[in-house]
C-alpha cells in the first residue's frame, strides 16, 4: 500500500502540519500547485509535488511558512528537491540544510512501534508580506503493495490560481481515480496513453478559497482519490483477513481478569476498560511495511493505530461470543466530479484512506453498542457522521457494504436530560443536591464515565447555580451506555434566597452539537452557537415554597420552580427550521419529607428530524 | 539566600560529615533484591487515587575541573493500576548531542511476584525529538517496554555526560562538546517531587575541592549533608534527600513545578556578576552592525519623537517582521544569540535572536547602552547564580541609570515595550561590568483594565437591542487584539456570535467595527464595538420580570486571557498562577420598556487580599444602570490562600448568577 501511505502522508502534511485550512483565502493563496503520481507495476508509487504559495499576511507567515511533511521511511524515500523564498522584487533565498529538519511525530512518543514515521519540517527564510515560497518535493516508493490506493488534499481551503494533477497507472491495472469535494475550478482532461501507462489528468484554474469555518474548509476542499483495487472487497481484503483470524492467545492477556459468566454488557465494558487502560493509541500511523498486525501482536505491543484498535477489540469481543462488525466512516462529505464538470451523487471509490474513522459495532443481545476505535470510547451513535459515507464489514463472510451512515440510534427518542435538585436543611445550613440523569445517545456522555469531564462539569454546574467554583462534591452514581447519572452537592451560603438557573445542554452534548452543525448547515460560514439556554428560576427558603408544582407558597424550606418568564424560540432563529432542538417535558417542584425537590427534564429530539437517506440499515 | 562551605556554622539544616562516617545516609543504587523489596512494600492502599509511585530515585553527579558533569541515575517506579502500567510503558530520555550524551545502562521490570526481567537494550531507539517552533537538532532515547501490568515496577539506570546532564567515562569528560560554555563552572536546578508520589529521592554531587557550591533549598525542607570525601583526591560532597513527597499533578493554572516542589538550586559561581559578564562576552560579537541594520534603524525611527517612541518603533518592527521560528546556527546554539545580520536575513528566530536583532537596531539608532538579558518567564528565580532562565529580552540603560526593559517576542499586536504579562519577572542583563539579578516592576490590576460599556434597550414588544464598546489597557488591550488578530477574519464572526449569545441566547450581531487595520494600529488603544439584537419572545410587556444584565453574564468569557481566574480549578497542593493582575469594569445602561421598580437588590461590595468586587445597580427613571467592577489583584495564589480565593470567587459567582427582579410601578 505504498500509494496509500504516500498520499496519507501528504494529506497529513497539508491538514496537520501545514494548516492551510486554518486560514481564509485572503491571508495566502496558492500560485501554483502541481501533483504528479506514478503507480508502478509492482505497486510502488512515486509522487512529485510542486507548490508555490504567496503569503499576504503576518498570520499566514506565522502559520504557513514552516510546512511539515510526514513520511513512512519504511515505504518511501522522501526528499525536498528545492525550496526557496522569492521576494516581490525578485530576490531569492534558498533553503539550505540547516533550514530542513528531521523530526519525530508526536504520536510516536507513546507508540515507538511506529518509529518508521518521521516528519520533515522546512523553515522558509526571509518571509515578508507579498513573498512567495516554493517547494519541490518527491517521494519515491521503496516497497510495493498488491493494492495501491491513496488520496491527496488539494489547496486545503486556500484559493489556487493554477495547477495540475496527473496520475499515471499501468494500463492493465484496474483503476479508480477521481477528484471529490468542492469542485469549482477543477476540469477533467482526457486521459492520455504513454507507453504502457494511462495518464489521468486534471487542470486546476482559479479554484476559489473555500468559504466557511476552518472545519468547513478542511472538509470541503478538493481531494484526489485513487486506487488499483477492483472494489471495496479488494480494498479491505487485508483488513477482513485479520478480522476473520481466529484468536486464541488473547484469552491469556486481555481476558484473563474478566470472569467467565458475566452478563454480556459487563463483559463488553470490562474488555473496553482493559483495552483502553492498557493500549497507547497513535491515530492513523501504520507499521513500517503498512501491513495489519494480528490482534495478538497488537496486544503484545500495547500500541495500536485506530484501525488496529478496532481489530483488537473486535477479536476480543468475538472471543467472548459477542458478534461484531466494523464500520469505517469518511470524515468528510464526498462528492464526485462528473464528466460535465458538476458534482455528482455520492460515490465512494475503494480508497481505504477515505474512510479513516473506524467503529466497532458490538451486537449484544440487548442491542447494539458502537465503540469509537479512535478514542476507545462508547458512542451510542456516531451522530456527527450521519450522512457521511461509510464502509461496513459484516461478520458473515466479511462482506462489504457501502453507503451513507444511517441513524444507528439505539435511543430513537433522542437525548434526555433530567436534572433533579434537592434542598435540605440541617444544623450546618442548607445543602443543595443536584442529580443529573442523561439518557439517550450522545457520545459525549460516555466521557463522564471515567471522570474526565467531571471537574469541568462540576465547575459549570457550580457557576450556573451560583455556587463557588470547585468546592462541591461530585460523584458518578451510575453509568451505562444508555444512562448516566451523577450527583453534585454543596452547601448554600444563605439560609434562603433564590437560585437563578440557566440550564443548558452544552456540557452534555455541546461538542457533538457543534460538530453536527457543520454537517447540517453546509455553506454556513459560522457554527451554530451551542449554548442554547433555557432559563429557570428556582426559589428556596422562606416565601418560595410550593407543593406539587409551580405556584405561590410560603412554606419555609421548600422549592419553587417555574419556567422563566422568557421563552427561547423553538427552534432558535439560526437553526434549521426542521430541527427541534430540545423541549421541556417536565417542570415541577414538590416537597418530600424534610426536603424539597425540583425536577427539570429536557429532551432533544432532533435525531428523528434529520432526513438523511438511509442506504442500509444496521437493524 | 545562598550557602557555602564556610557558612556551615550558621546553617541549621546542614550536617557536615565525612563520607563513610554516616552509614545511614548511604542509600545509593538499589540492588535487585532491594528493588524487589522496596517495590513490593508500596501498595495501592497507601496511595489512594494514584496510578504510579516513584519508589526510589538516586542521582550521583561528578563535576570535573572543566565543569563537565558526569551523572549516574537510578529510578524505580511502580504501577499501581492498569493506567499506571500504561503510563510507564514507554521511557523517554532527552539529550542534546551538541552538548551531552546519554546512555542507558539497565532496564529491569520488577514483576509483582518478585521476578526480575531484564529489558533488552535493543529496544532502545535513538530518534530526533519532536519539534515545534524550535528546530534545534535535539534527540531522545525512546524505549518501548514489554507489557506491564498493575503491580509491576520499572527500574532504569542511565548515565550522561555534558553540561546539562551526564555519563560515559573519564575519557569523554574532556570532549570539547561537553565542556560547559562557561568553562570551569557548574550549576543545576534539581526538583524533588513529580506528578507521582515519591517515597525516596536523593541527589548527590561531588565537586573538586576548590569548587565549593553556593546553593539554596526552596519550597520545603530537604535533608542536607555536606562534607569532604576520604578518597585520594579529596572532593566536596553535597547530598540532598527528600522522603515521602506528595504527587504534584497538573491542573489548569497551576504554578510551574519549580515554584512549588522542594528544589535545590546550586552553582559554583558566587554571584550573578560572573554569569552576566559571560553572557555579555559570548553574545557581544553577535550585535555587530551592518550597513543594512543601520539603514533600517534610521528609517524606522525617522519622524519618531522621544526615546520610548523611537524604541517602540524598533521593537514593533522586530516583533512583526521576525517570525518566531528557531533554526540552529550550529555551535553555541541554545545559549548564544544569532548574529543580528543572520536574524535580519532569515526573518526568523526565537526570543534570543529577536532580542539580538533589537539590540543591534537600538544601538544603530544611538542607544549604545543596550544589552541582551536572560529572564525567566512564568516562574521564580532563586538568588543563586545558576541558569534558571528560559527567555531573553533587551535592556536599555538610560543616561540617568534607570533601566528600560523591552521584549520583542511578546510584542506582536501589543502596544507595550515590556509586556504587562511579565510583571515581577526576574532577569539578569549581560553587561561588560557584570550585573545582578533584578526583578521587573509589578503590574497593578488597574494597568490591565478592560472597560466594557453597554447601552441597551428593551422595547415593549420584547425586542432587545444594544451596543457594546470594549477597550483594554495593557495586557487587556493585547488580549483583545490577539483574540481577533491571531485568527483569520473569516473566524471573527464566530467570536462575536459567541459574545452575543452570552449576552442573550438568541441574540445576533447586527453591526461591528472590527477591522484588521484597527487591530494592527498600535499607536492607539484598540476599541471593539458591536451591536446586537434579539427578540425576547414576549407576547406582551410583562408587569413583573427578572433580568440578568449582560455585565453579570460576563459575556467576554470566550477569551481565556480575560477569564483565566474564572476557570481555575482547585489544586490545594499547587495553588494558582495567573498571567496578570487585571480589572474588569462593566458599565451598562438598560432602557426598560416601561416604569419598573427594582425589587430586593442590594449593592455588593467585597474585598480581600486577592481581589475585590463591587456591583451597584440603580434605577434612573426608565433606565437601569449597572456598574460592576471585578479586580483580580494577585498573579500567584498560594495553597494557604485557597480559602481567600474561594471567598473571592464566591462573591464573583454569586454576582454573576444574580437576577434583578423588576416590578411594574412608580417609586
Amino acid at each position: 500500500m505504498t500509494l496509500s501511505a504516500l498520499l496519507n502522508r501528504l494529506l497529513v502534511v497539508v491538514l496537520v502540519g501545514f494548516p492551510g485550512y486554518a486560514l481564509g483565502g485572503e491571508d495566502a493563496r496558492w500560485i501554483r500547485l502541481d501533483v504528479r503520481v506514478e503507480v508502478h507495476d509492482d505497486g510502488r508509487v512515486d509522487t512529485f509535488v510542486h507548490q508555490e504559495m504567496e503569503v499576504h499576511s503576518l498570520l499566514a507567515r506565522d502559520k504557513l511558512c514552516d510546512p511539515r511533511f510526514l513520511t513512512n521511511e519504511g515505504q518511501e524515500k522522501f526528499s525536498i528537491v528545492r525550496a526557496r523564498t522569492i521576494w516581490p522584487d525578485g530576490r531569492s533565498f534558498e533553503v539550505t540544510p540547516r533550514l530542513m529538519h528531521h523530526t519525530t511525530p508526536d504520536s510516536v512518543l507513546s507508540c515507538p512501534s511506529f518509529s518508521s514515521w518521521k516528519e520533515w519540517v522546512v523553515t522558509l527564510p526571509a518571509i515578508v508580506a507579498g513573498a512567495t515560497w516554493e517547494i519541490d518535493m518527491e517521494s519515491r516508493g521503496i516497497a510495493g503493495s498488491p493494492v495501491a490506493q491513496g488520496f491527496y488534499a488539494l489547496g486545503n481551503g486556500l484559493s489556487v490560481a493554477a495547477g495540475s494533477v496527473s496520475v499515471g497507472v499501468p494500463a492493465e491495472l484496474p483503476f479508480h481515480c477521481t477528484i471529490l469535494g468542492d469542485l469549482a475550478g477543477v476540469r477533467k482532461l482526457e486521459p492520455v496513453q504513454e507507453a504502457a501507462h494511462t495518464i489521468y489528468r486534471w487542470e486546476l484554474k482559479d479554484l476559489p478559497a473555500t468559504e466557511g469555518t476552518a472545519q468547513d474548509r478542511e472538509l470541503r476542499s478538493p481531494l484526489l482519490a485513487y486506487s488499483t483495487a477492483r472494489d471495496w472487497g479488494d480494498a479491505t481484503r487485508p483488513l477482513a483477513r485479520e478480522m476473520a483470524r481466529e484468536q486464541t492467545t488473547l484469552a491469556d492477556g486481555v481476558l484473563k481478569s474478566i470472569p467467565i459468566g458475566l452478563p454480556q454488557d459487563q463483559v463488553l465494558w470490562s474488555i473496553l476498560d482493559r483495552v483502553k487502560n492498557s493500549i497507547n493509541l497513535c491515530g492513523g500511523l501504520t507499521t513500517a511495511d503498512e501491513s495489519f498486525r494480528t490482534p495478538g501482536e497488537i496486544w503484545e505491543s500495547r500500541q495500536a493505530t485506530d484501525i488496529e484498535a478496532s481489530l483488537l477489540l473486535s477479536a476480543v469481543l468475538r472471543e467472548r461470543g459477542i458478534a461484531t462488525r466494523l464500520l469505517l466512516v469518511s470524515n468528510r462529505p464526498l462528492r464526485k466530479l462528473q464528466e460535465d464538470g458538476t458534482a455528482g451523487p455520492d460515490d465512494l471509490p475503494p480508497v481505504m484512506d477515505l474512510v479513516p474513522h473506524p467503529y466497532v459495532i458490538a451486537e449484544l443481545d440487548s442491542g447494539k453498542v458502537v465503540i469509537d476505535a479512535a478514542s476507545l470510547g462508547v458512542v451510542a451513535t456516531p451522530e456527527w457522521e450521519y450522512g457521511n459515507q461509510g464502509v461496513l464489514l459484516t461478520s458473515e463472510g466479511w462482506d462489504v457494504d457501502t453507503g451513507s451512515v444511517p441513524t444507528m440510534g439505539i435511543f430513537p427518542e433522542g437525548f434526555h436530560i433530567q436534572v433533579l435538585l434537592g434542598l435540605s436543611t440541617g444544623s450546618e445550613g442548607d445543602r443543595l443536591e443536584c442529580r443529573v440523569v442523561l439518557r439517550g445517545g450522545s457520545s459525549a456522555w460516555s466521557s463522564f464515565r471515567n471522570g474526565a469531564q467531571l471537574e469541568a462539569l462540576g465547575n459549570w454546574v457550580n457557576r450556573e447555580l451560583g455556587i463557588a467554583p470547585t468546592w462541591i462534591a461530585l460523584r458518578v452514581d451510575a453509568w451505562s451506555p444508555s444512562e448516566t447519572s451523577f450527583s453534585l452537592a454543596g452547601s448554600l451560603s444563605a439560609a434562603d434566597g433564590e437560585l437563578k438557573v440557566q440550564l443548558s445542554p452544552a456540557p452534555f452534548c455541546g461538542e457533538p452539537l457543534a460538530r453536527l452543525s457543520g454537517w447540517i448547515r453546509h455553506g454556513s460560514p459560522r457554527p451554530l452557537p451551542w449554548s442554547l439556554y433555557h432559563d429557570f428560576r428556582i426559589g428556596f427558603g422562606a416565601g418560595a415554597g410550593t407543593e406539587g408544582g409551580a405556584g405561590a407558597g410560603t412554606e419555609p424550606g421548600t422549592l419553587k420552580v417555574e419556567r422563566d418568564y422568557l421563552e427561547v424560540s423553538h427552534p432558535p432563529e439560526r437553526s434549521e427550521p426542521r430541527t427541534q432542538w430540545h423541549r421541556v417535558v417536565s417542570l415541577a417542584g414538590y416537597r418530600s419529607g424534610d426536603s424539597s425537590q425540583a425536577r427539570v427534564e429536557l429532551v432533544r429530539s432532533w435525531l428523528r428530524q434529520l432526513e438523511w437517506p438511509l442506504f442500509w440499515s444496521l437493524e | 539566600m545562598w550557602r557555602r562551605l564556610h557558612d556551615l556554622a550558621a546553617m541549621t539544616t546542614v550536617v557536615l560529615f565525612v563520607v563513610g562516617a554516616f552509614p545511614a545516609s548511604a542509600a545509593g543504587f538499589l540492588t535487585p533484591d532491594e528493588a524487589v523489596v522496596r517495590t513490593r512494600a508500596v501498595v495501592q492502599e497507601d496511595y489512594p487515587g494514584e496510578i504510579v509511585v516513584r519508589v526510589h530515585s538516586s542521582t550521583e553527579v561528578s563535576v570535573s575541573a572543566s565543569g563537565t558533569a558526569v551523572v549516574r541515575q537510578q529510578v524505580v517506579d511502580k504501577a499501581l493500576s492498569e493506567l499506571g502500567a500504561k503510563s510507564l510503558s514507554v521511557l523517554r530520555f532527552d539529550y542534546d548531542p551538541a552538548t551531552s550524551e546519554v546512555s542507558l545502562q539497565r532496564i529491569w521490570i520488577v514483576r509483582q511476584n518478585g521476578r526480575i526481567e531484564e529489558v533488552e537494550m535493543g529496544r532502545v531507539l535513538d530518534l530526533p525529538q519532536p519539534m515545534h517552533s524550535i528546530y534545534w537538532p535535539l534527540r531522545m532515547k525512546l524505549v518501548s517496554l514489554p507489557p506491564l501490568e498493575a503491580g509491576d515496577g520499572v527500574l532504569w539506570e542511565r548515565s550522561s555526560v555534558g553540561f546539562q546532564i551526564a555519563y560515559l567515562g573519564p575519557d569523554s569528560w574532556e570532549d570539547p562538546r561537553f565542556t560547559p560554555p562557561q568553562r570551569g563552572e557548574y550549576y543545576d536546578v534539581v526538583l524533588f517531587g513529580t506528578e507521582y508520589p515519591v517515597v525516596f529521592q536523593e541527589w548527590t554531587v561531588l565537586t573538586p575541592a576548590d569548587k565549593p557550591l553556593y546553593y539554596t533549598v526552596a519550597n520545603g525542607p530537604l535533608e542536607v549533608e555536606v562534607g569532604v570525601t576520604e578518597t585520594e583526591v579529596r572532593r566536596l560532597k553535597y547530598r540532598f534527600v527528600g522522603r515521602d513527597l506528595p504527587s504534584y499533578g497538573e491542573s489548569l493554572h497551576a504554578p510551574p513545578l519549580s515554584d512549588i516542589v522542594p528544589k535545590v538550586v546550586l552553582s559554583t559561581l558566587e554571584n550573578w556578576s560572573g554569569r552576566s559578564r559571560w553572557f555579555y562576552m559570548v553574545n557581544e560579537p553577535m550585535f555587530e552592525l551592518t550597513e543594512e541594520i543601520e539603514e533600517l534603524a534610521l528609517r524606522l525611527v525617522e519622524g519618531r519623537n522621544g526615546d520610548l517612541e523611537r524604541i517602540g518603533a524598533l521593537n514593533r518592527w522586530v516583533a512583526h517582521n521576525i517570525r518566531y521560528s528557531g533554526v540552529t546556527m550550529g555551535d553555541g546554539e541554545g545559549y548564544t544569540i544569532h548574529p543580528a545580520a543572520m536574524t535580519l536575513r532569515d526573518r526568523m528566530g526565537v526570543c534570543k535572536d529577536k532580542a539580538g536583532l533589537l539590540v543591534a537596531l537600538m544601538r544603530a539608532a544611538g542607544y549604545k547602552e543596550t544589552y541582551a538579558a536572560m529572564t525567566m518567564a512564568g516562574s521564580r528565580v532563586e538568588n543563586i547564580a545558576a541558569d534558571q532562565f528560559n527567555h531573553a529580552v533587551v535592556v536599555w540603560r538610560r543616561p540617568d541609570g534607570g533601566i528600560v526593559l523591552v521584549d520583542p517576542t511578546w510584542a506582536p499586536l501589543s502596544m507595550e515595550l515590556w509586556s504587562n504579562y511579565e510583571g515581577g519577572q526576574y532577569y539578569v542583563p549581560g553587561t561588560p561590568q557584570g550585573d545582578t539579578l533584578r526583578r521587573s516592576s509589578d503590574i497593578s490590576a488597574d494597568e490591565n483594565l478592560l472597560r466594557v460599556d453597554i447601552e441597551s434597550r428593551i422595547a415593549p414588544e420584547g425586542e432587545f437591542s444594544g451596543e457594546v464598546e470594549m477597550e483594554g489597557r495593557g495586557a487587556m488591550d493585547t488580549a483583545l487584539r490577539r483574540w481577533f488578530g491571531t485568527t483569520p477574519e473569516s473566524e471573527w464572526g464566530g467570536f462575536l456570535d459567541s459574545m452575543a449569545a452570552a449576552i442573550w441566547p438568541a441574540a445576533e450581531i447586527t453591526e461591528s467595527s472590527l477591522t484588521r487595520d484597527d487591530l494592527e494600529d498600535l499607536d492607539r488603544p484598540f476599541t471593539l464595538e458591536f451591536a446586537f439584537k434579539s427578540s425576547l419572545g414576549w407576547r406582551e410587556r410583562p408587569a413583573h420580570f427578572y433580568w440578568r444584565p449582560a455585565s453579570f453574564r460576563f459575556f467576554v468569557e470566550a477569551n481565556s486571557r480575560f477569564t483565566e481566574n474564572l476557570t481555575a480549578s482547585s489544586s490545594p497542593l499547587r495553588g494558582f498562577r495567573f498571567w496578570t493582575r487585571k480589572r474588569f469594569h462593566f458599565h451598562e445602561e438598560i432602557r426598560l420598556p416601561g416604569r419598573y421598580l427594582l425589587v430586593s437588590w442590594s449593592d455588593v461590595s467585597f474585598r480581600n487580599s486577592l481581589g475585590s468586587l463591587s456591583a451597584r445597580v440603580e434605577l434612573k427613571g426608565k433606565t437601569l444602570v449597572v456598574d460592576l467592577v471585578i479586580s483580580f489583584d494577585a498573579t500567584v495564589v498560594l495553597p494557604e490562600q485557597m480559602d481567600a480565593y474561594r471567598d473571592l470567587m464566591t462573591a464573583v459567582g454569586n454576582t454573576r448568577a444574580s437576577w434583578l427582579e423588576l416590578m411594574e410601578g412608580k417609586p
